[in-house]
């Protein structure tokens, strides 16, 4: 992996719990459902650590409730949705996100950057 | 069955997972891979870098989940007791160092009545001259079994102090945190 990707890994580790909470705010989903709605806004997660762990770690803290349901066709799958605790969590998360994100661009918007191959 | 999914239940067996849990997640898991490969996706698209090392992924979905019930590694561990035990033996081998150096000058200041000569005795068949009188081994001018005495003892004590010396901190050393966490994703 080079720089960059061990960047991304970087950065993603800090929010693909925010990014997962995110997802299951738009309504209840399997694991594999979820990888589909991040991979259909361009966050793929091959190179990158599995959701799995995340999500049990995002159900043992109470950030998510879980059922089981019939999925289209196929065999019941656990579903997660978020719970006031997740939602609460998502809405301090997206705050916090976004004032990183802001100061990071006043430092790196200010940076001219001049590359000789 | 998928070989990842058969792989992942050994070690959440391995690690005392419940067997609701575990086959609950080995359904969701091989009904995730199912449908990926029904879309033509790759297993590492549902897995990450998860699917590189099953046994490591098995581990941190139980973890992070709370139903892992013994520890993934014991390595650790054994390296304590091995360090531990490496210790101990170097501090007896100063002890009987410095044992043996105070043997030989107890017998030199008892003149030639030394504990070898006790052995002589208690020996059912001739003993070799070395072992009646260390006078006698390390006959010369000066007569070097003093200095030798002296050297033994004094050796065997600073070496006594210097693992005891080195043994406080390193007992306290803290293995680093990546060795405590090989084969878990670091987002955990």
């Amino acid at each position: 992996m080079g720089e960059s990707g061990g960047r991304r890994t970087q950065l993603l580790r800090g929010v693909l719990d925010l990014c997962l909470l995110a997802v299951m705010g738009e309504g209840p989903a399997y694991g594999y459902e979820m990888t589909k709605r991040l991979g259909e806004r361009g966050l793929s997660i091959v190179g990158e650590g599995s959701i799995y762990p995340l999500l049990g770690r995002l159900e043992r803290d109470g950030l998510v409730d879980t059922h089981r349901a019939a999925s289209n066709g196929g065999p019941p799958r656990k579903y997660y949705r978020l719970s006031g605790q997740g939602r609460r969590a998502l809405a301090a998360g997206i705050s916090e996100w976004e004032t990183t994100r802001d100061a990071v661009d006043a430092v790196l918007g200010l940076a001219t950057v001049e590359v000789s191959s | 069955m998928n070989q990842f999914v058969k792989a992942c239940q050994r070690e959440w067996k391995r690690l005392g997972v419940p067997e609701s849990a575990a086959n609950e997640m080995a359904a969701d898991l091989e009904a995730d891979l199912a449908e990926a490969q029904a879309d033509g996706a790759s297993p590492e698209a549902v897995l990450g870098n998860g699917y590189f090392d099953a046994r490591s992924f098995a581990a941190s979905w139980a973890l992070a989940r709370g139903v892992a019930h013994v520890s993934p590694r014991p390595t650790p561990t054994v390296q304590l007791s091995a360090r531990t035990l490496t210790f101990v033996a170097s501090a007896l081998v100063c002890l009987v160092i410095a044992a043996g150096g105070f043997l030989l000058l107890a017998g030199h200041a008892s003149g030639s009545t030394s504990v070898a000569v006790a052995l002589r005795h208690s020996l059912p068949r001739p003993v070799p001259s070395m072992f009646v009188s260390p006078h006698r081994f390390f006959s010369g001018p000066g007569n070097g079994v003093e200095p030798l005495g002296w050297v033994l003892l004094i050796a065997g004590l600073v070496g006594f102090g210097l693992i005891l010396w080195l043994w406080k901190p390193w007992a306290t050393t803290k293995l680093p945190e990546s060795n405590r966490n090989i084969g878990l994703p670091s987002y955990l």
